[in-house]
């Protein structure tokens, strides 16, 4: 934001020798909103991690004014979750947190999310979990091996049903797992590159894939392929634009293969120099794809865009604001749903082994 | 019936039942015995079109103005039914209307990149100009594609017969002109040339401040303008005139010592125009332009070797053929039937990038493209005519034809879509006239806003399935007075747009985000409705113009502000301006006035918020978010602004004219914007524009 900080110095400084003066603006707090944020995270069943169910968290508090310092907590109020056949009650566990006990939460089943404050109207959201089998997507090298040369992988959404898209829409960002010593840390990488022609341009930042760079010193097999992989990569697409944190894809109903890579790359388990196999490696950065439901998805963009605009200088002198988009009647927040998918973005490690075997 | 609708039922018959008494106790006779020659003086100014101002060129001249330099839209800003923008600038919001719903247009031509300066001074120089008009309603057959005002500038013509110069400085704006035949009678030139000397001083500033500005290098500043015209008489009946016009504004710095980083906007305009008279009474004025706009926000680093270019640009590139057929028809008034055709290449918010040799990139790919073209033909007709020598009237009619390939999508989408502009005028009296316009417009070019500062870094894009063209319905109504040097004209107005546009992310329109502007677009309605006041002295010694505009404008968004109404950023309820000028002194060496601008607006809307509370992410990491309890939900303090000036005119054998005079007298901090500083808690109002002085001068050679 260098270019409107010199603008302004110059009508500053140079013509306008203006002035800033404090002026009274006193929010009015006893009507500050409810704030509700629930996210249900629709899993398949057969996993292992989830034959149990999960503990569903929600948040509730008040908004606070501008210059109040402590949010207020909501722990008188009765929380509780309809879907299916089923009613599912939030307990209190303090600090503005409510759970449920294990539950499972299903795909393409509405869920309504009720809230009763004493003295407030009934603030309620609907939410309908996205089908976990409406959309599949996998890597093109699972089916063919791309040219030997082509460090760029790519994937393929295969849709199973386009009267269940119900404007979902996929987030994907990159992360590396990083070994600290005691457990595995996955850290989202800080950029993403994408050829997806429906790729959401408001994040795009002010640098190209070219222009990163590899984090880090190598010091095994395993970092040494990385940093090749990379600078091969960033060869063939070094061109393209990289979007801040993540990309949204707004629609789905493309059957091309696209390329989604994230950058800077780190050796792998740079932090504590782990040896690592090559099972691991192989999965060691992967894409995580998110298939979100409308209204989570206009939430998410909204807080994106909102986040962005703090970067800006002129946020503070030119002001679009406006509210956070929200399903939440009567209140702040969000209530959606979603489903996940992890996908490794790099080749397999044979080959990595053989490409480096041919540089180190 | 809101209270609108009530002022506008109530007042317009009570100022018609107080005129009309007023008439009546006045010896009609005695005036008319008296004073014929003041009644063709009355009868011209009666007869001036609802809905039109004439831009008083030699009243601007002695306007002060931040910058020091006479402005036509400076003197618009003073009229009724026109609400500013940011203090200061030269945006113009007109009967509700959004900035890019105004056109302003230079022989014809549209001139889209509108400002110079940051926004501080229009493009374009008086000079040039010889008659401006500005219209926000009755618009005639050949005004199309656009929904608020046309400001219509004409160009000055070289003189046939003697050669002269002038040459002018001002606070901020060096320039001069030139007038004089190249072939005695037959060819003649006109052309001007301003320069700013702002890069000099801001880096003359900079060596004396340093501080935040020392990371800063290589500070340029480019900024002039230049027009010429040739006129050629081929004989009694036919002329032709070739302009050209360009504009320019640069700005660029080094920062760091590594990344160039600049901004700017260019306007160039290439004119040709035939006018001739044919038989049996009709006359002819055809042409042909080329106008193109281009803003372009640009980064140069060095990477991998390489000197690497990343360039966000946004042009148009338009050329427009039309002709116009007019003929005076006995007793049934004039006829102008006519014809435009333009094709227009849009690229906004494209991004590139360029190489110097290295091996990343393809040279000159599109990374983002947004590139589209637009024709728009349009056939029009006009018929003035009087009636009963009481009642005169003006329709035009306008069809266009709409086609244009949105971004990457070869197949053409057409669309058809009439305007209509009427205007009557009905003298119950020689003095007092009742008027009214009715305008049903059409607009295909939609402006995304940035700072309302009337920067032309705005982005220009055309209409398309997601932005379908604006659209205006405007009515107006009042009287017209006119008593020997006195005019009064009052009158109410509503209009409703719609598919208007929101921009919700302005503020990346200085940011390389600014490719994804397709995806911040809001497409909505609004209204304004309001009561426009103008009283008008042109005495002797002493001349003075006083406005007062009472309106209300709002606008309406599905995916804004929860879809409810809420008032425009710039709804200012109250708006008085009132200009005098007093000559002191007028004789044959010298003339000495002062003049006088005092302004009151209400202030215009900021959205504020009153509290805050956290955010989730798909990632965990949410920050703070603000909650509004609406949009524009803070009125912001009144704006009250006094300028005062002085004007000398040296009558010697080369004539020289001052203005001396300052701007903001009071030295009220008036608002600008509201901060909120997270440090200390409060919201902060920032103001721009102290008191300054202001300073043109002028010499004839």
């Amino acid at each position: 934001m260098l270019k409107v900080k010199f603008l302004f110095y110059m009508l500053l400084i140079l013509l306008l020798p203006g002035c800033v003066e404090t002026i009274v603006m006193d929010p009015k707090e006893k009507d500050l909103p409810v704030v509700v944020n629930c996210i249900l995270d629709a899993v398949d069943e057969s996993l292992p991690e989830y034959y149990d169910g999960q503990n569903l968290t929600l948040n509730l508090f008040y908004a606070k004014g501008k210059s109040q310092d402590e949010f207020i907590p909501i722990a008188e109020a009765k929380v509780f979750l309809q879907g299916g056949r089923q009613e599912i009650p939030f307990t209190y566990q303090g600090d503005g947190l409510w759970q449920t006990e294990k539950v499972k939460v299903q795909g393409n089943i509405t869920y309504t999310l009720n809230v009763e404050i004493p003295g407030r109207e009934r603030i309620w959201a609907e939410t309908k979990t996205p089908r976990l089998d409406t959309w599949t997507l996998f890597h093109r090298s699972y089916e063919t091996l791309p040219p030997e040369d082509d460090y760029v992988p790519e994937f393929v959404v295969e849709e199973m049903g386009r009267q269940d898209w119900d404007g979902c829409v996929l987030w994907a960002s990159g992360w590396e797992l990083s070994d600290t010593g005691e457990d595995d840390v996955w850290r989202r990488l800080p950029f993403v590159a994408t050829n997806h022609p429906y790729a959401d341009d408001f994040n795009l930042s002010d640098k190209l894939f070219a222009e990163l760079s590899f984090q880090g010193i190598p010091k095994d097999y395993a970092g040494y392929s990385y940093q090749e992989a990379f600078g091969k990569i960033q060869e063939q697409i070094g061109n393209y634009p990289v979007h801040e944190g993540f990309v949204r894809i707004g629609r789905l109903d493309y059957d091309h293969p696209f390329f989604i890579v994230p950058g800077p790359l780190f050796p792998p388990g740079c932090l504590e120099g782990t040896t690592i196999t090559q099972d691991a490696l192989y999965s060691w950065s992967s894409i995580s794809f998110c298939f979100v439901t409308k209204e989570l998805d206009q939430y998410l963009r909204s807080v994106a865009v909102h986040d962005l605009s703090l970067e800006s200088n002129l946020t503070y002198l030119y002001s679009t604001s406006d509210n956070i988009a929200s399903n939440i009647h009567g209140g702040l927040g969000i209530f959606g749903s979603m489903c996940r998918s992890m996908q490794p973005f790099l080749f397999t490690p044979g080959r990595a082994e053989e490409k480096s075997g041919q540089s180190f | 019936m809101n209270h609108f609708h009530f002022l506008f039922l109530i007042l317009i018959p009570t100022f018609f039942v107080i005129s009309d008494i007023a008439a009546r106790s006045q010896d009609v006779g005695e005036i008319r015995d008296t004073l014929r020659s003041a009644r063709i003086v009355a009868d011209r100014r009666a007869t001036r079109d609802a809905g039109t101002r004439i831009v008083a060129l030699p009243e601007l001249r002695g306007m002060v103005s931040a910058t020091g330099e006479a402005d036509v839209v400076k003197y618009i800003q003073t009229m009724p039914g026109v609400s500013t923008g940011a203090e200061g600038s030269s945006a113009i919001y007109v009967r509700g209307g959004n900035l890019g719903s105004n056109l302003t247009t230079l022989d014809g031509v549209a001139l889209y990149g509108g400002s110079h300066l940051l926004g501080l001074a229009s493009a374009y120089p008086t000079d040039i100009v010889s008659e401006a008009s500005f219209r926000m309603g009755g618009f005639r057959g050949d005004e199309s594609n656009l929904t608020a005002s046309h400001i219509d500038l004409r160009t000055v013509d070289g003189s046939f017969t003697n050669a002269s110069c002038n040459v002018s400085a001002s606070t901020l704006l060096l320039g001069a002109t030139v007038s004089m035949p190249l072939v005695r009678d037959k060819v003649s030139l006109a052309a001007s040339l301003r320069v700013s000397p702002l890069g000099p001083a801001f880096r003359a500033v900079q060596a004396i401040t340093g501080g935040v500005l020392d990371s800063l290098s290589r500070t340029q500043a480019i900024v002039y303008d230049a027009f010429a015209k040739a006129n050629w008489r081929i004989n009694s009946d036919n002329s032709l005139s070739l302009s050209i016009f360009q504009s320019l504004d640069r700005y660029s710095y080094r920062y760091g010592g590594y990344s160039d980083e600049g901004m700017g906007w260019d306007n160039l305009i290439v004119n040709a125009r035939h006018e001739g008279r044919l038989g049996n009474n009709w006359s002819v004025e055809d042409g042909f332009a080329y106008n193109r706009f281009t803003g372009r926000q640009g980064i140069v680093r060095a990477m991998h070797g390489t000197q690497n270019s990343l360039a966000i640009l946004s042009s148009v590139n338009e050329w427009t053929a039309d002709v116009v057929f007019a003929r005076a028809l006995p007793r049934k008034g004039d006829v102008r039937l006519g014809a435009r055709t333009r094709f227009t290449l849009f690229n906004p918010g494209t991004s590139s990038t360029f190489k110097g040799g290295g091996p990343l990139l393809p040279l000159d790919s599109p990374m983002t493209d947004h590139s589209s073209h637009a024709w728009i033909s349009t056939l029009h007709a006009q018929w003035d005519m009087q009636l009963w020598n009481r009642l005169d009237l003006m329709a035009s009619i306008r069809l266009n034809v709409y086609g244009a390939d949105e971004s990457g999508n070869p197949a053409w989408q057409w669309r058809i879509n009439p305007e209509a502009g009427l205007l009557a005028r009905f003298a119950i009296s020689p003095w007092l006239s009742m008027e009214a316009t009715a305008d049903w417009t059409v607009q295909y070019y939609h402006t995304l806003e940035g700072i309302p500062l009337g920067w032309s870094v705005d982005l220009l894009v055309p209409t398309s399935p997601a932005c379908p063209p604006e659209q205006a319905r405007q009515f107006y109504a009042g009287l017209f007075a006119s008593f020997g040097q006195h005019r009064f004209t009052v009158g109410a107005y509503d209009k409703r747009m719609g598919h208007i546009v929101y921009f919700a992310d302005a503020s990346k329109l200085f940011s390389p985000a600014i490719a994804g502007w397709s995806n911040n677009i809001e497409v909505g309605s609004g209204t304004s409705r309001g009561i426009e006041f103008l009283y008008e002295l042109d005495g002797e010694r002493f001349d003075c113009r006083v406005a007062y505009t009472l309106s209300k404008t709002d606008r309406t968004f599905e995916q804004v502000n929860g879809g409810r109404t809420f008032p425009a950023k710039f709804d200012r309820r109250h708006i008085f301006n009132a200009t005098a000028s007093f000559v002191l002194k007028d004789d044959e060496r010298r003339s000495i006035a002062l003049t006088g601008l005092f302004t009151f607006q209400s202030g215009h809307r900021e959205t504020v918020a009153a509290a805050e509370y956290p955010s989730v992410t798909l990632w965990g990491e949410g920050g703070m978010l603000d909650y509004f309890s609406s949009v524009n939900n803070y009125k912001m303090p009144d704006y009250i602004r006094l300028d005062l000036g002085c004007r000398f005119l040296f009558k010697t054998r080369r004539p020289q004219e001052l203005n001396v005079g300052v701007y903001n007298v009071m030295n009220r901090h008036n608002p600008f914007s509201v901060i909120y500083d997270n440090r200390s808690r409060e919201w902060k109002q920032v103001s721009l524009l102290p008191i300054m002085p202001s300073f043109n001068y002028r010499i004839a050679f």
